[in-house]
């Protein structure tokens, strides 16, 4: 209510002055149009003035009077009214007072009634209010946007003085640190927030993770594949290990640990991701790659009511490999079996399942001049389409929320059934919770947290052999789906074709399910031990039961053909319990000059898992699938392990304000983890925090009008991280049965070198961030910068077989992440009937190695570390094009010839080999910029979701590989542009068959690199909440919101394959590859949402 | 909360506390013999196990299923680069191995009495002796100078260890094996258990000699003597014979005894052996032969060599060590014809029938001995020999493929090392009898000739043998772990 405007209403109508003010500012009128007149001339004529002020004046000599009722409606009611008095009571009982805030400044335009009534008054420019009360008005209630809604009992007093404290709105809002909350004014930290209607606007996400996806600063959504039900995973400023996990560590509701993939995003209030140490040291040894915190729905103190929140959408594949038809497969055969000086099979002999031959009348085959048969292709199949589906969606939640002012309750239950886009793949997910939470006595509050669900997949995703999704694109397009004779076609159908089985038999006939149940149960009590002090004890428990199926019928080529179908199921039981105890203290000094808050606590985690598989194959019917393995007559020999792992640690923090301005944190934490060696068990991680509300000084006063606040953020400090698998520090013995003479012995060989000093892996964070609001917070911008450097990486280091080991973990050098985070939300347009507001946030992140002793790390895939330059680049070969035909000498150095790809020889010694490779880019983004548009007109709103990512490549193997090995399977339809006499200046060699020495080179060189860059129209929403005026007349709906969202809409980029945002081996090395990963779907559906 | 972070590892045994039972020791020589079992895995490509990859090198056995696979293609082509999937395999089994080898040396040592009696640990020490100098043995031959590590791995900053020069190298093989000869005096010749005895000790010694005899060393007479006393040991023991018929070494029940000195243990469901599947036809025939089909193509022998043998030679008889035609799987009154010959040796009849092969492969044998002796007292005789027992030797072989042919007067090494190329074909024996000799088989003239030059049938026309192929490169992980590993 603090907005003011000019307006000019000179013997204007009612109606003309509501809609000057709804122009100028968000208030909203609401009136009944039986009581109000609003074609009543008024003349108001003001500058600079609030909405209280012109009503005031406006109603003067009307019998209305206004309220506030909430977020800026304005309600109108007829009120009798006396010229000389606001409002006509029963009781001529009039009070009067002051409201200012807690700085004592006046507090103008406040909403003052009396509870129960609609009889109001706005307070004046100097927060001073009159208001005649009627006779059976007990409690006064002031209300003001951004201040916590106050409520005085009238009693026999005629003045009141009130003082309003701010609420959590904008910079006042609460954001959860771990072990408590603190307002985001006295944040010193780095921590962002998101919402509930922010978490489940991408009505086709999957879980959080993906929820969250473009809506923090310096959070990076890590995508793996588009298989339904996972695959992805966040990255918070960057990749903060090598070896050890770079997966943040997530914490829903308090318990540590928690994962991901079993929260309903329906049922999240907020989240919030600490970045910087001052924000995880809380979590010490976990938090080196930062903390998500989770706050899961709580009953709401109201009547109750009744959630039901559905979407049903389809998703298919919109961006499909260039792979040749039967044309130009065809073609590049001719060329090949030319190249070679030899003769296309099926033109020798006949092959008449898959070509049409020309016949004389009585039926015998034609040949050509040459005495070649004559024949054209009978398929000509998309196996793109043929292996992908429309994919059914489902995804429904219901939910219940009740309480009053000691006790509430939140239950809810969903049901999510994603089928993939790959045929037969699928993702199935329950969950259930209930939140109970109740003051029982005055001293005590508990809340208790229960979750419980089941997770099944089958996803048949990776093409390291012959699997699916690599075959959708390496098929032949001149081999059908099925002959007409009901066989499958099969890629080597046609000479010199990969031995594989028909993939969509295969997937028909293979299963490889994942299936968890799991519950969490969370006990939190809290005691009010003093008005300051409270303690807190809090226990939970998590279980999961994983199942792991792998099955596949008989009969199926390179999969079951000899042992007649197989099925192995592997069990495992994990449980994770906690315990934290912890005191919290808050209290203020030196008269309200200081406020501090105190953190003490300490905590243990238990983790246990245990496990068994077992299997057989040799099936005498598919019947039984793997439903009764003791039906397969071979057993697979069965297995188990054990692993647990605990953890045990003492913590501390302060935060202090000092008249608002100045605020100043501080944390330690020590850590305890089994799984270091007997001396470094304990790591111990502290931060300090500091800021400065600039906004706040006396100085800053005349600025204020523009930047409404600003502040000045500084912290360092010290995090681990202690992922690492157990029992590290022992050198273990592997053992297995070996066989003498058909009769089996045990035995045993050197698996692990334990290294007995491995210790934690720190990461020192300096963060220097600001915050700045403007023209009243709307505009806001928040700015960080980051230096994250990671030392003693827990590394599984390389070292040479000689030693008897191929690696150790150890804990070496160090990285550097860097980088620049933006956020920016402005609301461009506020008007009565239309707003536009837009979001963008921009972050960099860089990753630099910094020390590793000098060594050359090999990290897979042919990337390497290597001290200055970036983690994890491309180390190849530089394809520089092919050998030309005037070349034949220089070709010869190499013992090539023209046609063969040329190499570039960087150390000109005329050979190429491993001193001729490059580093040439790297699979991690430089920048990230997302970027949401809202508008809203009236009921309708329409949001747009673009994420453009730079500065990565990705190395495209799948591609790369379909352009080289030509004669094996499909190609891209780039190959066509191979080397020929013709076409000398190419970067693909000559087509020929495998037979030729230089056949389908396969060295990862700089033709597998690709420009990553893309910008996606990540999600498109268009949503309609039906008007409170419509839903009065039906009135147990409350709300009801009808809406139609487009899921990865468009993607612009060069990149040929199904999708730029790629990665492969579900490693952080493995960002950037591509090896036949799992298209992503583009999904359209409409979502239902109603309350009661 | 000290006792709250201790680990109890359940799952493994830990080196640390180790050798505390006999049961312990033997499990810990057990392992040795699984590093075995390395050249039966295979990379991403059907038929691509690593034994295969020594069968392509000397090129006289062709691969009918032509792969995709790279790192295979770069044995065929004679092309082999330092990023080669194989080298690098073969490199990390045998030093995975050696390692092994080494700490249960150390381990051993101390262990008293009470816990095992000296006799049987004397023979376990033995084997692991034995296990050391083989693993050497194939690194030296096959990449020539490698570091010779003896003890066992306490701290990784020892990674970076120098070469050792081949001399070295052999002077520790066969001290080792001299070692594990005289810790197994009291030990019986040979094992039905498939374990290493005193027969595949002095066989290997023979062998080991043969080579230093040979090149790269070229140490002559004094060593072709020894080779031929240890293999005259093996021959003078009575404990071997060649069985009378190629059916015979099919037989399962023949396994481990008879000629088979030392071979891989297999096992049908545990331990399977891709052998038999690897070696079926390709393209699988309309009428199956086996059950274990569809994985076969990766080795037959090149036409000119099958061709090679003598007119009327019983290996070249249907199912002698080749087959042309066989019976369909599901009618065995349909004769089968497999259009080229493929290789029959290696037929397990119980797998054709259930799919899965568990059939022992030959690692040292009876065969090879004799024409060890052959051809180290030809040598010593100055290139042929008209000693009865050298020709004895031979004849014993050469007479049970040829029983017409009558024995010969006098002997020379070239008889014997073409009667090698024929008899111990396809048992990753080849590539070695070449290496150490230098020679090739002219499968076209039937003559041994000079290696360097010849171009096998398998290998690209126009690209014969040359000095640089006789030796692989260090792997390429290796290498950048260790720079010592340069090779001038």
């Amino acid at each position: 209510q603090t907005t003011k405007m000019d307006i000019k209403a000179e013997n204007s109508t009612l109606r003309e002055l509501f809609i000057q003010i709804e122009e100028q500012s968000q208030y909203r009128f609401f009136y009944n149009n039986d009581d109000v007149d609003v074609n009543q001339k008024v003349s108001v004529i003001v500058e600079n003035k609030t909405i209280g002020d012109i009503l005031n004046q406006a109603f003067t000599d009307l019998p209305y009077a206004f309220t506030e009722v909430n977020n800026n409606l304005i309600l109108i009611e007829k009120v009798n009214k006396n010229a000389s008095s606001p409002t006509v009571v029963q009781q001529q009982n009039t009070v009067t007072g002051k409201v200012t805030d807690s700085s004592g400044q006046p507090l103008p335009g406040v909403t003052v009634i009396v509870k129960g009534t609609t009889v109001g008054t706005v307070t004046n420019g100097d927060g001073n209010f009159s208001l005649t009360l009627p006779g059976d008005a007990e409690i006064l209630q002031f209300s003001f946007v951004g201040m916590k809604t106050e409520e005085i009992v009238i009693g026999d007093k005629t003045n009141f003085n009130v003082t309003m404290e701010t609420d959590a709105i904008g910079i006042e809002e609460v954001v959860a640190i771990g072990y408590g909350t603190i307002t985001k004014r006295d944040l010193t930290a780095s921590v962002s927030s998101i919402e509930s209607e922010e978490i489940v606007e991408r009505t086709a996400a999957f879980n959080v993770m993906e929820s969250m996806a473009g809506k923090v600063a310096g959070v990076r959504n890590v995508s793996f594949s588009g298989k339904p039900g996972g695959g992805s995973s966040i990255r918070i400023r960057g990749m903060g290990s090598i070896n050890a996990d770079s997966e943040p560590i997530y914490v829903m509701d308090g318990v540590v640990g928690v994962d991901p993939q079993i929260i309903n995003p329906e049922n999240v209030e907020s989240i919030d991701v600490l970045k910087d140490a001052a924000a995880t040291a809380m979590y010490g040894a976990q938090g080196s790659n930062g903390v998500v915190i989770i706050t899961t729905k709580t009953g709401k103190n109201d009547e109750g009511s009744v959630t039901y929140n559905g979407k049903v959408g389809v998703g298919f594949l919109n961006r499909k490999v260039d792979v040749l038809d039967a044309e130009g497969f065809m073609e590049i055969q001719k060329r090949a079996y030319a190249y070679s000086g030899k003769v296309m099979p099926h033109l020798q002999n006949p092959m008449e399942n898959l070509f049409y031959y020309s016949k004389d009348a009585s039926g015998n085959f034609l040949r050509d001049d040459n005495g070649y048969l004559i024949a054209s292709p009978k398929y000509d199949t998309d196996w793109q389409d043929a292996i992908t589906q429309n994919a059914i969606t489902n995804n429904h939640a219901l939910s219940f929320s009740s309480g009053n002012e000691k006790t509430s309750v939140y239950a809810s239950i969903g049901f999510q059934d994603y089928q993939g886009l790959v045929k037969y793949t699928y993702s199935e997910r329950f969950t259930g919770t209930v939140n109970v939470q109740s003051d029982i006595k005055e001293w005590l509050n508990v809340q208790a947290v229960v979750t419980a669900g089941s997770h099944e997949r089958n996803d048949m995703e990776g093409g390291f052999g012959q699997g699916p999704v690599r075959n959708m694109l390496e098929m032949p397009p001149i081999v059908p789906v099925k002959y007409e004779d009901g066989t499958w076609g099969r890629k080597n159908d046609y000479s010199l074709g990969e031995t594989a089985e028909n993939p969509i038999l295969l997937l028909r006939e293979q299963k490889k399910i994942w299936d968890e149940n799991f519950s969490v149960f969370n006990l939190i009590t809290t005691l009010k031990l003093s008005e300051n002090l409270n303690f807190t004890a809090k226990g939970d428990m998590q279980t999961t039961n994983a199942r792991n199926i792998n099955y596949a019928s008989a009969g199926l080529l390179d999969v079951s053909e000899t042992n007649n179908g197989y099925a192995d199921i592997y069990n495992q039981i994990r449980r994770r319990w906690s315990n934290e105890d912890y005191f919290t203290y808050s209290n203020s000094f030196f008269s309200d000059l200081l406020k501090s808050q105190f953190v003490l606590g300490a905590s243990w985690y238990y983790y246990r898992s245990e496990s068994a598989s077992a299997g057989s194959e040799d099936y005498f019917d598919d019947y039984f699938e793997y439903y009764n393995l003791g039906a397969g007559t071979t057993y697979h020999q069965p297995s188990s392990g054990m692993n647990q792992n605990t953890i045990n640690s003492f913590y501390f923090r302060m935060n202090h304000s000092f008249n608002d301005k100045y605020l100043l944190g501080f944390t330690f934490r020590a850590d305890g983890a089994s799984n270091f060696g007997d001396n470094n068990k304990y790591g111990y991680f502290p931060s300090a925090s500091a800021a400065w509300r600039i906004s706040e000084e006396n100085f800053f006063e005349p600025a204020k009008r523009v930047v409404n606040n600003m502040k000045l953020r500084v912290s360092y400090g010290a995090v681990g991280n202690a992922s690492i698998p157990n029992y590290r520090t022992i050198s273990s013995y592997s053992n297995n049965t070996a066989v003498f003479n058909k009769t089996l012995q045990p035995y045993v060989v050197l698996g692990n070198l334990g290294n007995e000093d491995l210790k934690w892996e720190t990461s020192k964070q300096l963060n220097v961030g600001m915050d700045l609001g403007f023209y009243n917070n709307r505009i806001e911008l928040l700015m960080d910068y980051y230096y994250k450097s990671t030392q003693d990486l827990l590394f599984s280091k390389q070292v040479p077989y000689l030693t008897g080991y191929s690696n150790t973990w150890t804990n070496l050098g160090e990285i550097v992440n860097t980088g620049f985070e933006l956020t920016l939300s402005s609301r461009n347009v506020v008007q009565r009937n239309f707003t536009w507001s837009t979001d963008f946030i921009f972050s960099t992140n860089k990753l630099i190695v910094e020390d590793i002793n000098g060594e050359t790390i090999d990290t897979g895939n042919n990337t390497i570390a290597r001290e200055g330059e970036e983690w994890a680049s491309y180390f190849v070969f530089n394809r520089l094009g092919t050998w030309g035909l005037d070349e034949v000498k220089e070709a010869a150095v190499y013992g090539k010839k023209p046609g063969d790809i040329k190499y570039e020889d960087v150390d000109g010694d005329g050979v190429i080999n491993d001193n001729d490779r490059k580093i040439m880019g790297n699979g991690l983004p430089k920048g990230d910029v997302n970027m949401v548009n809202t508008f809203r007109y009236k009921g309708l709103s329409l949001m747009v979701d673009l994420n453009y990512r730079y500065g990565a490549k990705n190395m495209g193997i799948s591609v790369t590989m379909l352009e080289n090995r030509q004669i094996y399977g499909n190609s891209v339809a780039s190959v066509l542009d191979a080397w020929r006499p013709e076409n000398q200046n190419s970067m693909i060699a000559a087509v020929r068959l495998p037979s030729d020495v230089y056949f389908g080179e396969n060295e990862k060189d700089s033709r597998m690199l690709y420009d990553a860059d893309f910008l996606r129209i990540r999600n498109i929403a268009l949503t309609y909440n039906l008007g409170s005026q419509i839903l009065n007349k039906v009135n147990f709906v409350k709300k009801l919101a009808i809406g139609i969202n487009v899921e990865n809409a468009h993607v612009f980029s060069s990149y040929p394959g199904f999708d730029p945002e790629i990665g492969a081996f579900s490693t952080d090395t493995g960002q950037g590859i591509d090896f036949y990963s799992y298209p992503r779907p583009t999904t359209v559906s409409a979502n239902l949402k109603v309350t009661f | 909360c000290e006792k709250f972070l201790e680990e109890e590892p359940k799952t493994f045994l830990s080196p640390d506390f180790y050798f505390q039972s006999e049961a312990q020791i033997n499990a810990a020589v057990n392992g040795l013999y699984t590093f075995l079992d390395n050249r039966f895995s295979g990379m991403i490509e059907l038929g691509s196990q690593t034994y295969l990859f020594l069968e392509y090198l000397p090129g006289y056995g062709v691969r009918p299923y032509s792969g995709s696979f790279d790192a295979l293609n770069q044995a065929i082509n004679l092309n082999i680069k330092e990023d080669n999937n194989y080298i690098e395999a073969i490199w990390e089994t045998h030093y995975k191995a050696i390692e092994n080898c080494n700490s249960v040396l150390g381990g051993i040592q101390g262990v008293s009495p009470e816990i095992i009696s000296d006799d049987r640990k004397n023979k376990l020490w033995g084997e692991v002796y034995f296990f050391r100098a083989y693993n050497y043995f194939n690194l030296v031959r096959l990449f020539g100078e490698v570091p010779l590590k003896l003890s066992s791995t306490k701290n990784l900053s020892e990674v970076e260890q120098e070469l050792s020069s081949i001399d070295a190298v052999y002077s520790q093989i066969e001290k080792d094996l001299l070692t594990a000869d005289s810790l197994m005096v009291n030990n019986s010749w040979a094992s039905v258990e498939g374990r290493v005895a005193k027969g595949a000790v002095k066989t290997l010694l023979a062998k080991v000699y043969l080579t230093m005899a040979g090149y790269p060393l070229q140490k002559g007479t004094e060593y072709y003597q020894k080779a031929f006393d240890q293999a005259r040991a093996v021959v003078a023991s009575n404990q071997f014979y060649l069985f009378d018929s190629y059916a015979a070494q099919r037989n399962p029940a023949n396994e481990n005894t008879g000629e088979y000195i030392w071979m891989i243990q297999r096992q049908s469901q545990y331990a399977g052996s891709p052998v038999h599947s690897n070696m079926l036809p390709y393209p699988e025939p309309e009428d199956p032969i086996s059950a274990a089909g569809a994985y076969g193509g990766a080795l037959a022998p090149a036409q000119a060599f099958y061709d090679s043998y003598a007119e009327g030679d019983k290996r070249t008889e249907e199912k002698g060590y080749y087959y042309t035609q066989h019976e369909a799987l599901d009618d065995p009154g349909t004769i089968v014809d497999l259009g080229r010959p493929y290789i029959y040796k290696f037929w397990d009849e119980a797998a054709s029938v259930s799919g899965n092969s568990g059939r022992n492969y030959p690692l040292l044998t009876y065969a090879d001995v004799l024409l060890m002796l052959a051809e180290s007292k030809a040598q010593i005789d100055g290139g042929s020999t008209n000693n009865a027992e050298a020709i004895d030797a031979y004849y014993a072989v050469r007479s049970r493929a040829n029983p017409d042919e009558g024995k010969p007067n006098l002997l020379s090494v070239n008889d014997v090392l073409k009667e090698r190329f024929w008899e111990i074909c396809f048992e990753g024996q080849t590539w070695f009898d070449m290496l150490r000799t230098k020679k090739a088989f002219n499968v076209t003239t039937g003559e041994i000739i000079n290696m360097i030059g010849y171009t096998s049938p398998l290998h690209p026309e126009g690209h014969p043998f040359e000095e640089e192929d006789l030796l692989f490169p260090y792997p390429l992980r290796e290498k950048r772990l260790n720079p010592n590993l340069t090779r001038n």
